[in-house]
């Protein structure tokens, strides 16, 4: 009775699926920046249009960052199923902090105060955002299971 | 300033077509309610391919504007223009999905737009 939606409710009761794929989305996020860093890194300054894209799709790395480009849509997918795009969008910001978190630990990258100010408004940001209902538009749709398997079919 | 316009251009269209590009996913996954199993979601959104490439192709041009914008911009300048993603985004969701984003949103949007960009400038 999860999708029930609650009147004058405004503290959205926790989506736990949700989050747990949120992290995953995160954590992989945090992953394939990484990497794309490393591939962006073997383009040599001056390089044209047709041999960037050369240098790029002949290192073997660029497939494994297209492979978690692909894990990491299909998550992306099922978050959408489930979550607003502007309830999921702005919490994927937290990759940022984990970006952050990563340099210092594998880089020993120093962190000033700007950037730690920076870590808390993003943290205090996704906290306000958590506290929205992660489905604004669910409350005017028919229930699923009353009609399964016949979504919408207007916007194609 | 005007050497620098065609970079400013092409991260403005890469923040764009890359909001649109969620856009289109989100649309491919619409079930019109937020509770079918992972198997009816990916069903779907093989069923509406076409919609999922229009995204994925936006991905894509928006990976290359990124690329190209950054020959001409410094890094850190195109980083903050980027940080406005997030704003393009939230207004496409009110737009063109029709989601209610409220003031908290709103509140959490600002705070998260104004860390990333605290955190690109440092």
């Amino acid at each position: 009775m999860e999708h029930l939606p609650q009147a004058g409710k405004d503290i959205a009761k926790f989506p736990r699926m949700v989050w747990l794929i949120i992290t995953i989305t995160i954590a992989m996020e945090t992953v394939a920046q990484m990497v794309w860093k490393s591939v962006v890194l073997g383009v040599p300054e001056s390089a044209g249009f047709m041999e960037t894209v050369r240098t790029v799709t002949v290192q073997p790395i660029f497939y494994l960052l297209l492979s978690i480009f692909g894990v990491q849509f299909i998550f992306w997918i099922l978050l959408l199923a489930k979550a607003d795009l502007s309830y999921a969008r702005p919490i994927t910001a937290l990759s940022l902090v984990s970006v952050v978190a990563c340099s210092v630990m594998f880089f020993g990258e120093k962190v000033g105060v700007m950037r730690m100010v920076g870590i808390v408004m993003i943290l205090v940001g996704v906290w306000f955002i958590s506290n929205t209902d992660h489905n604004t538009r669910a409350p005017h749709m028919p229930s699923p299971h009353a009609t399964p398997g016949q979504p919408s079919e207007t916007m194609l | 300033m005007i050497e620098r316009l065609p970079g400013l251009l092409l991260v403005l269209g890469s923040v764009i077509t890359e909001g649109l590009g969620h856009v289109a996913f989100k649309q491919s996954v619409d079930l019109g309610c937020y509770n079918h199993t992972t198997f009816e979601i990916l069903q779907l959104a093989l069923k509406r391919y076409k919609l999922v490439s229009l995204g994925v192709a936006c991905f894509v041009v928006a990976g290359f504007c990124w690329t190209f914008a950054l020959k001409t911009l410094d890094v850190s300048m195109a980083y903050l223009i980027s940080s406005l993603e997030l704003v393009i985004i939230m207004v496409l969701c009110r737009l063109l999905l029709k989601e209610q984003i409220g003031l908290r949103r709103w509140v959490g949007v600002v705070l998260i737009v104004g860390g990333t960009i605290l955190v690109g400038l440092s």
